[in-house]
């Protein structure tokens, strides 16, 4: 297993932990490598994680107060200073409320980054207008952004890493909610490339973000003994690892990608376009069909809105 | 301190020689924006011609003061004033706006000199705050100067970079607020009134003043003051779109401008009648 734990199967062995608490820990790390890292938050501090980077480099953190717009151009005036801003809010609030300012930051590929919780559902009982199920399409139609998508809190510690180090704009996505920590602290993990997680020869399913261990739940259920469906790691939505998501769709046929996400402007709609024009196989996307979310927990949610470990698995029985 | 008679000339002189760039400028490219660039010339000639720290042969230079556009539509002026500065060859001038040429329509990064992408109003200020701060944290003496114009102060995020700035009391950081009366559309007052911009920007927590933009003595005498303050400053700098062109001043219609050769000769003629003035 190059990337998975060993009992990564077993859920309830596993630690749970929010993707945004990881960001919380490696941003301080990040910052101790980086004398220009600086901090910028809308407010919300405590949802990002971030008491531990305030307590180490308050000289470093800058409160901007309720107001996404002036954070992100502030962010993109000290980027042309010299600095290297990461910008935090949720999700629907940033890229939400200011993506024509980070538009503008990305036109000369400044370098900053976007780090935003409290995607998806995962917001839930706040209701639809906290959710985010449309940031994906929002920032990848923006010439030279990177979007990152890790999977779980370890895959998050490295990606912090990556991020400060790779120039130009990046968006990162993050959760709120606890899931399992199952993939190992020292993977290696590469900005636009996939990770096999399990070999397969008859469906690949391609998961981002907080999908990615639902999916692999749901493959474990299917594919008792193994072998027949592919599962790949989308941590990078953009760009696309083409070569890597054909190899694996030449091998098996056919493809299944899960998102949790608008299945309108999402990873899907994309991976779509690469495997229409290079290889053209049978491909189905589980997302959120075009709809917003609601109050309740974020799990009754996915189960609702059918993006949920039985949604998926019933989709792959149906493929297989 | 007063500024000899000599010196003032100096700038005046060569404003005028930055507009007929201008005017020559549009009338290449067939269109662009002249009233704002005109109510602003002045004070751009004055910063920098005079005030700011700036190196052409090393734009990227860690001394330089920092000089934002936030209304990029006016960049015409900016374009002459860099042009005759060094910062490029003049001869880019006659490619504004046309495609594989170096000058956009609006001011983009990567332009020699160019501190700011714009062309999205209300943006800059926040963006000059930004750099501001970086220079605060780091203890360095560069200023930041963020020109504006009147109408963007009708974007909300103006005033957040206002609110923010005031917060860390950004003592480096200048911005001169073109309070030319014009938008695209008509009057400022009557498109969506701004009212009194020096009471607001003091309502802030801003040093505000308001100047006669097409004073030379009274735009290097606020620069000189501006030097020594321990707050964010705001000038507000009363102007006249068009400025110096009889046909356009004060009127919004002139605004973005479609060129018309009658109106290039005209006002290319009243331009070196005022530059004879000097020799």
């Amino acid at each position: 297993m190059e990337y998975l734990l060993e009992n990564y199967k077993n859920e309830s062995e596993l630690e749970k932990m929010a993707t945004r608490e990881a960001f919380g820990v490696a941003i301080v790390s990040v910052a101790n490598e980086n004398d220009d890292v600086v901090v910028l938050n809308a407010d919300l501090p405590g949802s990002l994680k971030l008491n531990d980077f305030m307590e180490v480099f308050p000289e470093r953190y800058l409160q901007i107060g309720v107001a996404e717009q002036n954070m992100a151009s502030i962010a993109i005036g000290l980027s042309h200073y010299g600095k290297i801003p990461f910008i935090t809010s949720f999700a629907a609030f940033s890229p939400g409320l200011n993506i024509a300012q980070i538009r503008i930051g990305s036109i000369k590929n400044q370098n900053f980054k976007v780090v935003s919780s409290h995607y998806g559902f995962h917001v839930g009982p706040d209701g639809a207008s906290a959710q985010m199920e449309s940031d994906i399409a929002m920032m990848k139609a923006i010439p030279n952004m990177v979007i990152v998508n890790p999977a779980d809190y370890n895959q998050t510690k490295t990606m912090t890493h990556l991020i400060s180090r790779a120039k130009g704009p990046i968006y990162m996505k993050l959760t709120r909610e606890k899931f399992p920590v199952f993939l190992k602290e020292d993977a290696h993990t590469e900005i636009g490339k996939v990770q096999k997680l399990l070999s397969g020869d008859k469906l690949t399913v391609i998961a981002t973000g907080s999908m990615v261990y639902e999916t692999l739940q749901a493959v474990l259920e299917v594919d008792k003994d193994g072998g027949n469906v592919e599962l790949l790691n989308l941590h990078t939505i953009k760009p696309l690892d083409k070569e890597g998501i054909l190899e694996s769709v030449r091998k098996t046929g056919k493809l299944l990608i899960v998102e949790e996400h608008n299945i309108w402007g999402g990873a899907g709609e994309s991976i779509s376009r690469i495997v229409a024009e290079n290889h053209p196989v049978f491909t189905k996307i589980v997302g959120i069909d075009d709809t917003f979310g609601e109050s309740g927990s974020h799990r009754k949610l996915w189960e609702k809105y059918k993006i949920d470990r039985v949604a998926i698995a019933s989709q792959i029985r149906e493929i297989i | 301190m007063d500024y000899s008679k000599e010196e003032l000339d100096k700038l005046r002189k060569l404003s005028y020689e930055l507009k007929i760039d201008v005017i020559k400028m549009l009338d290449k490219a067939d269109s662009g924006h002249i009233g704002g660039a005109f109510s602003i010339a002045d004070i751009v000639t004055c910063l920098y011609f005079k005030v700011a720290n700036l190196d052409p042969t090393n734009p990227d230079w860690d001394e330089r003061d920092y000089i934002l556009l936030s209304n990029g539509h006016v960049c015409p002026i900016l374009y002459a004033a860099l042009a005759r500065k060094g910062f490029f060859p003049k001869e880019e001038l006659n490619n504004l706006r046309k495609i594989d040429s170096l000058l956009q329509g609006h001011p983009k990064l990567g332009i020699p000199g160019v501190e700011n992408t714009s062309g999205l109003l209300g943006q800059g200020l926040s963006q000059g705050v930004g750099m501001a701060l970086g220079l605060t944290m780091d203890s360095k003496p560069n200023k930041v100067y963020v020109i504006t114009s009147d109408g963007e102060h009708q974007e909300g995020q103006t005033w957040e970079a206002i609110m923010s700035a005031n917060k860390w009391s950004l003592n480096n950081l200048v911005v001169i607020v073109d309070r030319n009366h014009v938008q695209i559309d008509g009057n400022t007052e009557d498109i969506m009134p701004l009212g009194n911009l020096k009471e607001k920007y003091e309502s802030f927590g801003w040093i505000a003043l308001d100047i006669n933009g097409h004073d030379y003595n009274e735009i290097l005498q606020i620069f000189d003051f501006v030097k020594n303050i321990d707050q964010p400053v705001a000038i507000i700098a009363h102007t006249i779109a068009g400025e110096d062109i009889s046909f356009m001043e004060r009127l919004y219609k002139y605004h973005d401008w479609k060129d018309d050769p009658v109106e290039v000769e005209k006002a290319l003629k009243e331009l070196q009648a005022e530059l004879d003035k000097f020799n």
